[in-house]
């Protein structure tokens, strides 16, 4: 009897216990997520508060960019017509010259584009220092292009099918070399024929 | 006492105690969860800062929109100057 009544109170007093226990273990748990989430509930209003700057500060500046953008070609065609107007215009020659129909053998890119240079059949005297040409031709200023443009010797009747640049060092558009120098001061200087000669084979 | 009685009684107290046994259980489980909760808490809180740091730059775009808006009127301006170069240009 006695026995029975100790194990009875021992159940109920575990049975308090453990709940008094745990409960208060939840308890302050749920207090430190509370606080958290107090804590969260601060940033997020700071967050919304920031992001109420957002849109009406973006349609501004779209509104205002809009503005800007279809102000800019107005600006543009003004500006144009004044470089246009103040502009002096190069005086029409009392005797226009007569149409000429273009000449000579026009040069492709499309195979110096794809890194195919053919061989031809000149080099220049620049690259013979040695003067062992046979023959000499004046290259006129603007004529010396790369490969492909036939040189035009005015002591040859003309155009000279025959005679072609090859690896032209004159030519800004080939590799350096001391012909280039050359090339380039007597352009700069405004000559009208340039010193390079060339050698046909 | 008689024997059915103290029967009884023996199974309820042995009942009891199962019933104890179950509540530290369930309540185990309860603070489990909890535990879980309050760490989710904590990466929410981290990420809700970090959108925090990201959103502060905000206050910034009135300031952006003021500029385009003195962009604007320069560019006014410039239309302005240019409409009067451009009469006496023409002229």
């Amino acid at each position: 009897m006695t026995a029975l009544v100790v194990l009875t109170v021992i159940v109920i007093v575990l049975l308090i216990a453990g709940l008094a226990v745990y409960l208060y273990w939840a308890g302050t748990l749920l207090d430190r997520i509370g606080g958290k989430l107090e804590g969260a509930a601060d940033i997020v209003r700071g967050i919304v508060a920031d992001a109420e700057l957002i849109g009406p500060g973006v349609e501004h500046i779209n509104q205002t960019g809009g503005v800007v953008a279809g102000a800019l070609p107005l600006l543009y065609g003004m500006a144009e017509q004044i470089v246009a107007g103040v502009t002096p215009a190069e005086p029409r020659p009392e005797v226009p010259e007569p149409a000429r129909p273009a000449s000579g053998t026009r040069r492709s890119r499309l195979l110096s584009g794809v890194g195919y240079r053919p061989e031809l059949p000149v080099r220049l005297a620049a690259a013979d220092p040695a003067g062992a040409c046979d023959r000499r031709v004046d290259v006129p200023a603007g004529r010396a292009r790369p490969s492909g443009d036939a040189i035009d010797d005015p002591r040859h009747g003309g155009l000279d099918p025959f005679c072609w640049l090859r690896d032209v060092p004159a030519c800004p558009y080939w590799s350096a070399s001391p012909g280039v120098a050359a090339l380039t001061t007597l352009r700069s200087a405004g000559a009208e024929s340039v010193g390079l000669t060339g050698e046909c084979s | 006492m008689n024997p059915t009685e103290h029967t009884l009684w023996v199974s309820v107290i042995i009942v009891g105690f199962v019933v104890v046994v179950a509540v530290a259980a369930l309540l185990s489980l309860l603070i489990y969860l909890i535990k879980r909760i309050d760490r989710r808490v904590d990466t929410i809180g981290a990420t809700l800062t970090a959108a925090k740091a990201n959103t502060a730059e905000t206050v910034l775009i009135p300031q952006v929109a003021t500029g385009v808006d003195a962009v604007l009127a320069e560019g006014l301006q410039h239309h302005l100057f240019l409409g009067r170069v451009l009469g006496k240009v023409k002229s």
